[in-house]
């Protein structure tokens, strides 16, 4: 995938570009616009944009600005409850037991058999609980992702008990991915890379209407304590988008300074 | 933590300013609310009533973290 950098071709930015910068309350320094211009291009060129149902870069210069869906900024701003802490360009943190952000959103191109969920921790924290799921509200996870915490990372997607951790991992900043393209096996991809596949026959994710960012909004809630700047769900990709994705994302949170 | 009964949980719950919302959670002793809602200017309308609640060092969680 060629990777597009710079200033626009007539200095023009994309239409999606454009709704993006204009949704933040404090419009994007012009730096910041093309970064974020640049990855929404190279989103789009490698196939990814058309695939994603929600797209936030936490790590973002304000909280508000934060918040927004990238695929669609008028539709899925989180929502931040019980205050979770918030730093530039490094993202929302959680104290494992009360703060989180949330979205109700009923799945498009996210699908029992075709769906991807991913987050991007910047520490380690101490919690076992997802940093990103989808969830009913009441008793029901079916796809989570645990990017990190002091030993390993896991993914469920499409299923109702069965996690996959990773095989090798990664230590923070990391970037954790878990992809289904089957209804027999969930993957889980480290930093755009294949690190372990489990068997789990899938269940139906369309109920799973609540997206959340440092908890899992069950009947009894779970919450992490980690520091993350990147979340995102919807259809499954393929290794090389899987790859490619990583790069996008980690050359914009590099250079925001996040990692 | 800010310490709550179940009628406060229900009276405070919602949205207190336009992308922010308070939810208590359930524990053992009741429900809390972290204190950093204390100094956060979107739930300033409900600062004096935050204020008034008391406050734990430490509370049992419902259920045991799982994987």
């Amino acid at each position: 995938m060629r990777q597009v950098t710079g200033l626009r071709r007539n200095g023009r930015l994309l239409a999606e570009s454009k709704a993006i910068a204009n949704s933040f309350t404090t419009a994007p320094t012009s730096h910041r616009q093309t970064l974020i211009d640049t990855a929404v291009r190279n989103l789009k060129g490698a196939g990814i944009w058309q695939t994603l149902d929600l797209l936030y870069l936490l790590a973002a210069a304000d909280s508000q600005a934060a918040r927004i869906n990238w695929v669609n900024p008028s539709a899925n701003t989180l929502t931040e409850v019980n205050s979770p802490t918030f730093n530039a360009d490094r993202g929302f943190t959680g104290d494992g037991a009360t703060m989180g952000l949330n979205t109700t959103k009923t799945p498009v191109n996210a699908q029992q058999n075709n769906v991807h969920l991913a987050a991007v921790a910047l520490t380690h924290g101490t919690s076992s609980n997802a940093d990103v799921s989808m969830a009913n509200g009441a008793t029901t996870t079916r796809c989570q992702v645990r990017a990190r915490n002091l030993t390993s990372s896991l993914i469920r997607v499409s299923n109702s008990s069965t996690n996959v951790s990773a095989t090798t991992g990664a230590n923070v900043p990391v970037m954790v991915l878990g992809n289904r393209v089957d209804s027999a096996n969930q993957s889980i991809y480290i930093n755009g890379v294949a690190d372990g596949t489990g068997a789990a026959t899938s269940s139906a994710i369309s109920g799973m209407t609540q997206f959340c960012v440092l908890y899992n909004n069950l009947s009894t809630p779970l919450y992490s304590d980690r520091q993350i700047a990147f979340a995102s769900s919807g259809g499954a990709l393929t290794g090389a988008q899987i790859a490619a994705y990583y790069t996008i994302i980690n050359a914009y949170l590099a250079a925001v300074g996040a990692v | 933590m800010i310490l709550l009964t179940e009628a406060q949980a229900n009276a405070i719950r919602g949205e207190t300013s336009p992308g922010h919302r308070l939810d208590p959670v359930q524990v053992v002793e009741g429900w809390v609310l972290p204190e950093t809602v204390l100094d956060d200017p979107a739930h300033a309308l409900l600062a004096s009533t935050l204020r008034a609640f008391p406050r734990v060092e430490k509370v049992s969680p419902l259920s045991v973290e799982v994987e």
